[in-house]
C-alpha cells in the first residue's frame, strides 16, 4: 500500500510542464506570448493549493482514505448513539471478560518462571506404580548426584514453615531447608551478602540463612547490617550470609533458606538425626538444572536406569525402579492447567455469542443503510471501499469495546484474585500485563472483524439499482439478510446451550461435593496449628507434657465440651504414610502404604468420627504402655475384607512390634472432600508425639467466638508458641473447596451472561422482524386474523429459532464435555438434568424474548400500519 | 458545467484508453471531447492524477511531448483497465436508474 513517494521537485516540475504546454498551446489559438502565459497560469489556478494537495495526498492514499473511513464511522456511530452504546457494552462485557480470564490463564499457565533458562530446571521424582509421584529417598540422592550425567546439578529442598523470635514477636514464615547448590539451579544472584557455598556443606559447617526481600525488609527494617549476625530459627542460631531479591520466593512464597545440618535437608521429625544415608525416608524434593542440549525424556531414560541399579542393589519390593522428570514450570502448573483452559473456552464462547449479537445489530443496521450504500457506491466508491467502510466501523467499535473491556476487567481483577485459589498462581499477582493486552487487543480486533464481516458481505452484494429502486419503495433488508440474521441467533443460542450445560455440570458436581460424607462434623468446630520447634522441645515426653497441658487448658475452657490434637488435619494438603505388614499375607489389593495420624484420645469426638467397632485411645494409652492402633473403614475393607480387624496385628514401618488394632473409625475425606478416602492408621501421641499438630475444639457456642480463649490457653502453657492458621473447621472445608467454588462460579457467571445474551438475541430478531411486517399484520389484523393466533405466530417463531439452538448446542456439547470429566466429581459428563436443565432455561428465556414483540405485533393498529410510509 | 464530485477520475482513465497522455493533455481532451461543456480545474487535475497513480491505475514517466517539452506521461495499467471497464457499467446504470427516476417526458416543475 505505501508506494515510493514522489518527490515534490518532480511535481513541480511537472506543473512547470503543464504551464508551458497550454502556454504552447494559446499561444496557438492566437494569444501572445505574456498573454497566454497568464491566462495559463490562471486556468491552473491556486500552485500552491496544487502543491499542498500534492503533497497531501502523496502521503499515502490509503491512510488518507482511512482517516476518512474512520471519521465517516464515526459520525455514523454518533448518528445512532443507541446501536452503539448497546454494540460497545455488549463487546466490553465479552472482551472484559476474556481479558479477565486470560490474565489469570497467563499467571497460571503461560507466564515464564523469573529465572534465566527456565526451561532447563526440572524436578525429579521417582514414579510408584499406580502413576503417583514420590522423592528420591534420602539415601539414593547422591547416587543420582554422582552418576547422573542429564544434569549441571541436582539439589535437594524441604519446604516448611519455621518459627522465628528473638528480638521482635515471635513470626511464622514460610522456610526451606536446602543444599547448598540449590541457588544455583535458578541462577538467581542475592542481592546483599552471598547465598550458600560448598563450605556450609555438611556436616559440621556452620548453619546459615539467607533471608528474602519481604521478610528482611518487614521484620529487619531493610538493614543491610544484618548480614553476618544471627538470628533465632525454631529457636537455634543461624547466621544471615544473604537477602535475595523481591521475586525470588521458591517454592511457594518461602522467606528464609537454611543451610542443612547433614547432606541432605533435614528431616522434619528428626531433625537432629542424619538421615542422609535412610534409603526407607523419602521427604524433600529434588531440583535438577538440565545441561544444554539435553531433553527431559533424555533425563529421564537416564535417571530411570539408575533407579533399576539401585533398586537391585538396595531396593526392596515397594522400591520404584522408575523415574520421573518434569519441566519446573509444568510441575508448579499441574493440575490447575485444565480448569483454566476449560474457563479461557468458555469465556472465549461468550465472546462469540457476544459477537453474534453485535453482528445481528448491524446487520439489523445495515438493512436500513442501503441507500446510504448506494449512493455512495453510485458517486464511485469501489466495493472494497465500502466493505472496509463496514469493516472500520465494526473494528472501532470492537477497540471501543476492548478499551472499556481492559476498564471492566481491570475492575473485576480484584474479586477474581480474592476467589481464586490462594496457591493457583506460581509466584506472582494478577495483573493486566502487556501480554494480556496484546492478546485483549487481538481478540478485539478479530472480534471486530468477525462480527463486522457479515454486513460487510451483506454490503458488497448491494446492487446499486436495486438498491435505490427498493429505497423508493421501501423494502429493507431481504430474506437473505433475515436467514442469517436467524442463523446467528440459533448460533448464539447452541453456544449458549454449551456453557449452560457444562455451567449445569460443574454446579451439580459442586453440589456433590458440598453434600459429599466428608466422615466428621465440622459445624462448631475450632482449629488451630502448632509447630514445635526442635530446639525447645528436643526430647518426646517434653512435646506429651506440652499437649497434655494445652489439652487440659482447653478442656475446661467454657462452651467447650472437647478437645483434641491431630498431626495432619483432614483436607489440608501433606501427607505421611507407612509401609505395614500384617502378618506375612499380602492383602487381595496389593500393598497400600496407609496414611499415617498421631492422635489424642478425644480427637474422634472433638471432630465428629463415629467409632465403628472396638474402643477409642483412652488415657491408659501412654509412651510406656504397649502400642496400639484404630485403623480407618478403608484399611479394614483393604486388609481384612469381610473380617473383624479389632484384635488383627499390625507391624508399621520400621518398628518391630506388632501392634493390635483396638478400634475401627469412620473413613474421613483427609485429603480433600472429592478424594475416596485412603486406608489410614491412628496412633496415639504419646506413643509418636510429633513436633507439628492442629488442635481441634468441639465448642457449644460459635466457634469463632471461642478463638482468643483457646490461643490464650495455648499461651499458658508456652506463651512464646506461634500459634497459626486458627479458623473454624466450616472455613478449612470451604477453603478446601475453593479451587471448585471458583471455576463453578465463573462459569456459572458466564453462562448467566450467555443466557442474557442469547435472550436479547432472540428479542431483537423477534422485534424487528415485528416492526417490519407491521404492514403485513396490519392486513391480517383488517381481515380479522385473531390477536392470539399472531401473538402464537410469532412466539412460534422465537421458540423455534431457541429449539433448534438448544438441539445445535446439546449435540455440539456431547463432544465437548469429555474435557470437562476432569474436574466432575459424582457427575457423569452426560448429566441428564444438567442437560434438562439447560434446555428448559433456554426454552424460557426464548419464550419470554418472543413474548415481548408478540404482545406488540398484536397492538398494531391497522390503518396506522397500513398508512407507514 | 463544473465536474461532479469522484467523476474526474473516472474521465481520466477513459482518456487514458486512447494511449498515454500527460496532464494537460489529459485535462484539453477533455474539454474537447465534451464540447467544452466539462471544465477541468487545472489546479485539481494533478492531485487525481496522483491519487490514480497511487492506486495502481495509472503508470507514468517523464517524456517529451510533440512540440519537443518534457512532460510527464500517464498510461493505463492493467488493473486500470479493469477498474475503468467497472466503473463505466456502473456510471451507464447510474445514469439510466437516476433517468428513470427523473421520468422519460417532460415534467412540470
Amino acid at each position: 500500500m505505501f508506494r515510493r513517494l514522489r518527490r515534490q521537485t518532480d511535481f513541480s516540475a511537472e506543473v512547470q510542464a503543464h504551464i508551458a504546454l497550454e502556454t504552447d498551446r494559446l499561444r496557438e489559438e492566437g494569444l501572445d506570448e505574456s498573454e497566454a502565459q497568464a491566462e495559463a497560469l490562471r486556468k491552473f489556478g491556486n500552485r500552491t493549493t496544487a502543491e499542498e494537495r500534492f503533497y497531501e495526498s502523496s502521503r499515502s492514499i490509503w491512510l488518507e482514505d482511512m482517516g476518512k473511513d474512520l471519521r465517516y464511522a464515526l459520525h455514523a456511530l454518533f448518528r445512532t448513539p443507541t446501536f452503539a452504546i448497546t454494540a460497545i457494552l455488549t463487546l466490553a462485557l465479552g472482551i472484559g471478560a476474556n481479558t479477565a480470564i486470560f490474565s489469570v490463564a497467563y499467571a497460571v499457565l503461560l507466564r515464564p518462571l523469573p529465572f534465566p533458562d527456565a526451561d532447563r530446571i526440572v524436578t525429579l521424582y521417582e514414579r510408584l506404580p499406580g502413576g503417583m509421584d514420590e522423592s528420591l529417598s534420602a539415601g539414593d540422592y547422591p547416587d543420582y548426584q554422582r552418576q547422573a550425567k542429564s544434569f549441571e546439578l541436582l539439589a535437594a529442598y524441604r519446604g516448611g514453615p519455621v518459627n522465628l523470635s528473638g528480638r521482635n514477636r515471635p513470626e511464622r514464615v514460610p522456610g526451606a531447608v536446602v543444599t547448598p547448590n540449590f541457588f544455583s539451579v535458578f541462577g538467581v544472584q542475592p542481592e546483599l551478602g552471598r547465598t550458600l557455598t560448598p563450605q556450609e556443606d555438611p556436616p559440621g559447617g556452620v548453619l546459615v540463612a539467607v533471608l528474602g526481600d519481604s521478610l528482611w525488609k518487614r521484620r529487619y527494617g531493610g538493614d543491610p547490617n544484618i548480614i553476618g549476625k544471627s538470628i533465632l530459627v525454631n529457636g537455634e542460631q543461624r547466621i544471615v550470609v544473604g537477602i535475595m531479591p523481591p521475586q525470588f520466593q521458591f517454592p511457594e512464597k518461602t522467606e528464609i533458606w537454611e543451610s542443612s545440618r547433614f547432606r541432605v535437608p533435614d528431616h522434619p521429625l528428626r531433625p537432629m538425626l542424619d538421615e542422609s544415608t535412610n534409603r526407607g525416608t523419602h521427604y524433600f524434593d529434588i531440583l535438577g538444572r538440565l545441561r544444554r542440549g539435553v531433553t527431559v525424556q533424555q533425563a529421564q531414560t537416564e535417571t530411570t536406569l539408575i533407579a533399576g541399579r539401585l533398586k537391585k542393589l538396595y531396593g526392596d519390593d515397594e522400591e520404584s525402579d522408575r523415574t520421573h522428570v518434569v519441566n519446573l514450570h509444568d510441575d508448579l502448573v499441574g493440575e490447575t492447567r485444565s480448569p483454566v483452559l476449560i474457563l479461557l473456552v468458555s469465556v472465549g464462547l461468550l465472546l462469540l455469542i457476544a459477537c453474534a449479537n453485535v453482528a445481528n445489530i448491524m446487520l439489523a443496521r445495515g438493512a436500513t443503510r442501503h441507500k446510504e450504500v448506494a449512493i455512495r457506491g453510485a458517486l464511485g466508491a469501489g466495493r472494497w471501499r465500502l466493505v472496509r467502510q463496514f469493516l472500520v466501523e465494526s473494528v472501532l467499535l470492537a477497540c471501543t469495546g476492548g478499551v472499556a473491556g481492559i476498564l471492566l476487567a481491570r475492575i473485576a481483577l480484584g474479586p477474581l484474585q480474592k476467589l481464586m485459589p490462594a496457591n493457583l498462581i506460581p509466584g506472582g499477582e494478577l495483573t493486566i500485563s502487556l501480554p494480556v493486552m496484546l492478546f485483549t487487543l487481538a481478540v478485539a480486533g478479530n472480534a471486530g472483524l468477525i462480527f463486522g464481516l457479515f454486513p460487510a458481505i451483506q454490503t458488497a452484494k448491494v446492487d446499486v439499482n436495486d438498491a435505490l429502486k427498493e429505497a423508493g419503495r421501501g423494502s429493507h433488508g431481504g430474506a437473505q439478510a433475515t436467514r442469517i440474521r436467524s442463523a446467528l441467533v440459533m448460533a448464539e443460542v447452541a453456544l449458549a446451550a454449551v456453557l449452560l450445560i457444562g455451567a449445569g455440570l460443574l454446579i451439580g458436581s459442586f453440589g456433590r461435593l458440598l453434600s459429599a460424607p466428608e466422615g466428621f462434623n465440622p459445624e462448631r468446630v475450632l482449629t488451630l496449628q502448632l509447630s514445635l520447634a526442635p530446639a525447645q522441645y528436643p526430647k518426646p515426653e517434653d512435646r506429651v507434657r506440652f499437649v497434655n497441658g494445652i489439652l487440659e487448658n482447653t478442656r475446661n475452657l467454657p462452651g467447650v465440651s472437647s478437645s483434641g490434637i491431630i498431626s495432619r488435619l483432614p483436607l489440608l494438603s501433606g501427607n505421611s504414610t507407612r509401609n505395614v505388614d500384617i502378618k506375612g499375607r499380602t492383602p487381595p489389593g496389593g500393598d497400600i502404604a496407609p496414611d499415617y495420624l498421631v492422635v489424642s484420645p478425644d480427637y474422634f469426638r472433638s471432630l465428629g468420627i463415629r467409632l465403628l467397632e472396638g474402643r477409642t485411645f483412652t488415657e491408659r494409652d501412654s509412651a510406656t504402655s504397649a502400642t496400639v492402633v484404630i485403623v480407618n473403614q478403608a484399611t479394614a475393607h483393604h486388609f481384612w475384607p469381610g473380617e473383624d480387624p479389632v484384635g488383627k496385628y499390625l507391624k508399621i514401618g520400621d518398628t518391630k512390634d506388632w501392634t493390635p488394632i483396638v478400634g475401627v473409625v469412620a473413613d474421613v475425606r483427609q485429603h480433600g472432600l472429592g478424594e475416596t478416602a485412603r486406608p489410614a492408621l491412628y496412633i496415639p501421641y504419646t506413643q509418636d508425639p510429633w513436633p507439628f499438630m492442629a488442635v481441634v475444639v468441639r465448642t457449644s457456642m460459635d466457634p469463632a467466638s471461642a478463638a482468643s480463649a483457646v490461643t490464650a490457653a495455648v499461651h499458658q502453657v508456652d506463651h512464646d508458641q506461634p500459634v497459626f492458621n486458627v479458623r473454624t473447621m466450616d472455613e478449612v472445608v470451604s477453603s478446601s473447596l475453593s479451587p471448585e467454588r471458583f471455576r463453578t462460579l465463573l462459569l456459572g457467571a458466564f453462562a448467566g451472561l450467555a443466557l442474557a445474551l442469547a435472550g436479547v438475541g432472540i428479542y431483537g430478531l423477534m422485534a424487528y422482524s415485528v416492526a417490519q411486517r407491521s404492514r403485513e399484520i396490519g392486513i391480517r389484523m383488517a381481515l380479522g386474523a385473531k390477536p392470539g393466533r399472531l401473538r402464537l405466530f410469532v412466539i412460534g417463531q422465537g421458540l423455534k429459532l431457541a429449539g433448534a439452538g438448544v438441539l445445535t448446542g446439546g449435540l455440539l456439547t456431547i463432544p465437548l464435555t469429555r474435557f470437562l470429566s476432569s474436574v466432575l466429581y459424582g457427575v457423569r459428563p452426560t448429566d441428564a438434568p444438567a442437560f434438562a436443565g439447560s434446555f428448559v432455561f433456554l426454552i424460557l428465556i426464548g419464550l419470554l424474548a418472543a413474548y415481548i414483540p408478540a404482545r406488540r405485533a398484536t397492538r398494531v393498529d391497522p390503518v396506522a400500519a397500513l398508512r407507514v410510509e | 458545467m463544473n465536474l461532479l464530485q469522484g467523476t474526474l477520475d473516472l474521465l481520466i482513465l477513459r482518456t487514458l484508453v486512447f494511449g498515454r497522455q500527460h496532464g494537460q493533455g489529459i485535462a484539453r481532451w477533455i474539454q474537447g471531447v465534451s464540447n467544452d461543456e466539462l471544465l477541468v480545474d487545472h489546479g485539481a487535475l494533478y492531485p487525481a492524477l496522483q491519487r490514480l497513480e497511487a492506486r495502481g491505475w495509472i503508470s507514468a514517466e517523464w517524456g517529451t511531448s510533440d512540440n519537443n517539452r518534457k512532460a510527464r506521461f500517464y498510461s493505463l495499467t492493467k488493473l486500470g483497465r479493469k477498474q475503468l471497464s467497472a466503473e463505466m457499467n456502473r456510471w451507464r446504470r447510474l445514469a439510466v436508474a437516476i433517468g428513470n427516476v427523473l421520468g422519460g417526458g417532460e415534467v412540470e416543475v
